[in-house]
């Protein structure tokens, strides 16, 4: 009796243990696969990854892309079922990915399983897939038709998109800088005009706030979802005031300070909008998009946003951000997008580049671009598309005081990121914001100093750098 | 005698005895142990000397401890644990004690009372979070609602926005989350404790204050000991539903050590800045010290509480 007993423990011990191993190696990749490769995928998925890229039914290769994009899903999905229909050679295999999307990919190319084809990823984190060799150069691949339509010689950007002579992805469209994005109704009936000067902002915002007696106030942050990058650091970059100063080669924080002033002025004369520092951007959407809210900031993604996911109930705007003086002095950082890399360890990299193609084609960008998932980059494209179908997107274009910035070196300051410690200096009870200035301006040109020396960054010095042509100057990577 | 016997008879001794089912009835748990937490703690540990962003190590010594030494962030954010702490257990514990006296007799609807205290235990700590970030919403929140209607404030607060009331929001959410669970563990102590002992001092006369201090306080020691410490250890290890309702802010206000570590080890969906794996493994290890201190202090304090009974 007490043997069986025993037994009966074991057993369930041994199935506890083989349920719970078995769970891990099936637990892996709940991804949303979306096309009809992906029964073929999940049969051949537990077998390992050697197997899956050999799978593909009907003896197609299999080409496996992921995309941290979800707003253009519904395109791409059809994009990709055209593709697949059509070429008699490759499946393609479409994944979104949206947690965790830089370290999910890393995580899989040093697993070995790298999909062969991934969405763009921010200038960070393209340096360590670059330098780590995660990602190759598709300078072999590209076709004359390809360097027409995206116009790859005009959108070489150095640190953002290649390295040196060499190119590991291509935009085939951009979102713009940010804008203020503000309620026309309540700006008409206090006939009153956006702000062209930081000064004068403060006064408006209070002016909105007083005459909204508690339905409306001045201006709207979304505290807890990158406030100070959303459209303060913008402002300042069309002032001319960037948190690295390229000529020197080094970073200062100072030309920050009446952002920081400013802010704090609207804080205490109680025209931000209540509960701001801790709001993320979503509610803030809501809360601007319910007229609730004079002025609200953010980049061209707002064009959706406020028609699609928060229809406004009000009559909106787009206007230009103010500067210090009123005068544009330097351009506003826009962020190329819309491009793909290609894995280094992709076994088919002549269908990656193929699938590379198709979706940089004119025919595919046209229907991207026209559907408003982002702006177009190249004036060929720009000719091409049909303006009148981009909607509100339309509202964010023909900005000429836009520029893709050289990319600041990387460091790790041994305390906090500028952006959040600038903002925290903006709120009422937050840091002083010449202690705050003076310890940034210390982290980072310490932490500089340091990774230079490590050989971990470079120091990069433009000595002819002009804020109004960014791109204009020429570029020294200094080893000290 | 022992050593005469043969393999095969030892084995049977063992088996008998019940030493090799034992072990093998631990063997899943133990490979889990070992894969699950020792093998990453030290791969942690291999990285304390690294500054490593997840791509490449550069060995940079101490640094990695100097700069911890002089993190005025870090150590705020452990002074914010022992308030966050020190705050939800003065809360939970009094308030899980007192509802599980009142829900463990069997009263019309103390079942279902004791379900719904209990139901935040098994809801994720990142959903109920959100729906309490929208109850603490400034600008036609519930809860400032209901305090205007009440006539408590004036003007709304801004609970998560404020470096006055932040601290406080997330303790209110904290013990909201906790307390039923605890409960629950309190009440199973409670009925295990003999019916005649409550009889003998109805009995002598007791009052229900003297039998709730002199009878069930002590008769609960043994229970309330394990109780107590998980509650510290889960209290000082908490940080998801910071993460939710303030992201450490306002100003890192509501940092805690382990909000801290996450996002230099994880990084902030707002910020693009690298991610600091090697100081965070530092600064794990010493709030794991932290942590591990405070539970030796209890458990010498509690001592006591096991001689009851």
């Amino acid at each position: 009796m007490r043997k069986s007993k025993k037994l009966v423990a074991m057993g369930i011990a041994g199935i506890m243990a083989v349920s719970a191993l078995s769970a891990c190696s099936s637990g892996g990749n709940d991804t949303g696969s979306t096309t009809a490769a992906k029964e073929a995928e999940t049969t051949t998925a537990a077998s390992g990854g050697e197997t899956k890229k050999e799978a593909a039914s009907s003896g197609k290769v299999k080409v496996t892309v992921w995309t941290n994009n979800r707003h253009d899903l519904e395109y791409m999905n059809k994009v990709v079922d055209e593709f697949n229909k059509k070429n008699d050679h490759i499946e393609v295999d479409y994944v979104v990915q949206t947690e965790n999307y830089e370290n999910l990919i890393s995580m899989a190319a040093n697993s070995g399983q790298s999909p062969d084809l991934f969405s763009q990823v921010n200038p960070e984190d393209f340096k360590n897939f670059a330098d780590n060799g995660i990602i190759q150069p598709i300078n072999d691949y590209m076709t004359d038709e390809f360097k027409k339509v995206n116009e790859v010689d005009q959108h070489l950007y150095e640190g953002c998109n290649v390295f040196g002579d060499k190119i590991y992805w291509v935009p085939g469209g951009k979102r713009s800088g940010s804008r203020f994005i503000y309620n026309k109704e309540i700006f008409d009936k206090l006939g009153i005009e956006v702000p062209k000067k930081l000064s004068d902002l403060p006064a408006v915002a209070k002016q909105i706030t007083e005459a909204g007696a508690g339905d409306y106030y001045g201006i709207i942050f979304p505290g807890a979802s990158g406030p100070f990058e959303r459209w303060l650091e913008h402002s300042a970059e069309m002032s001319g005031i960037t948190a690295y100063n390229y000529k020197e080669g080094k970073y200062d924080f100072s030309g920050f300070k009446p952002y920081l002033e400013t802010v704090r002025q609207m804080f205490s004369d109680s025209s931000v909008f209540p509960g701001s520092a801790s709001m993320k951007i979503d509610p803030v959407r809501v809360q601007f998009s319910e007229g609730h809210v004079g002025i609200h900031a953010n980049a061209s993604q707002e064009a959706t946003v406020l028609t699609e996911q928060f229809p406004a109930k009000i009559e909106w705007g787009v206007a230009q951000l103010p500067t210090l003086d009123g005068e544009i002095k330097g351009s506003e950082a826009c962020n190329p997008n819309s491009g793909w890399m290609m894995s280094a360890f992709t076994e088919h990299s002549k269908e990656a580049w193929e699938v590379m193609e198709y979706f940089q084609s004119e025919e595919v960008l046209k229907g991207y671009l026209e559907g408003g998932y982002s702006l177009p980059i190249s004036k060929y494209m720009e000719d091409k598309i049909d303006k009148t179908k981009i909607g509100r997107m339309a509202d964010f274009t023909g900005a000429d005081y836009e520029a893709v910035l050289p990319v600041a070196p990387s460091v790790t300051p041994e305390g906090e990121n500028y952006r959040d410690a600038l903002w925290n200096a903006c709120l009422p009870e937050g840091a002083a914001i010449d202690d705050t200035i003076a310890k940034l301006n210390k982290t980072y040109n310490d932490a500089l100093d340091k990774e230079v020396k490590m050989g971990k960054t470079k120091r990069l010095v433009i000595k002819d750098y002009d804020p109004l042509h960014p791109s204009a100057g020429t570029v020294e990577y200094l080893d000290k | 005698m022992n050593s005469k016997q043969s393999l095969g008879q030892r084995l049977k001794k063992s088996w008998d005895h019940g030493d090799i089912p034992m072990w093998l009835m631990l063997l899943p748990t133990i490979f889990f142990i070992l894969v699950m937490s020792v093998y990453p703690f030290a791969w942690l540990i291999r990285y304390v000397f690294y500054d490593y962003n997840g791509f490449k190590a550069y060995f940079i010594g101490f640094d990695n401890f100097k700069r911890m030494v002089t993190d005025g962030i870090y150590w705020k954010s452990v002074l914010h644990t022992f308030e966050y702490a020190g705050l939800k257990l003065l809360f939970v514990l009094p308030l899980s004690l007192v509802t599980a006296v009142l829900l463990q007799r069997k009263r019309f609807g103390s079942g279902l009372i004791q379900g719904i205290y209990f139901l935040p235990t098994v809801i994720s700590s990142a959903v109920y979070s959100l729906i309490w970030y929208f109850i603490f919403a400034t600008y036609n929140g519930v809860l400032n609602g209901f305090l205007q209607a009440a006539g408590i404030i004036k003007q709304p607060i801004d609970w998560l926005g404020s470096s006055k009331t932040a601290m406080i929001a997330v303790v209110i959410v904290a013990v909201w989350g906790a307390f039923g669970n605890y409960m629950i563990l309190l009440i199973s102590g409670l009925t295990g404790i003999p019916s005649d002992v409550y009889e003998s001092a109805e009995i002598d006369g007791a009052n229900g204050i003297q039998t709730f201090f002199k009878i069930t306080l002590p008769m609960l020691g043994p229970v309330l000991k394990v109780v107590i410490m998980l509650a510290i250890t889960t209290a000082f290890k908490d940080y998801q539903s910071i993460l939710v309702l303030t992201g450490g802010g306002p100003n890192n206000r509501t940092h805690v050590m382990f909000s801290y570590i996450f996002q230099m080890v994880f990084g902030t969906s707002a910020a693009a800045a690298q991610l600091q794996i090697g100081y965070g493994s530092v600064l794990s290890i010493v709030s794991a010290l932290i942590v591990g201190i405070v539970t030796i202090i209890y458990l010498n304090f509690s001592k006591k509480m096991d001689d009851i009974s």
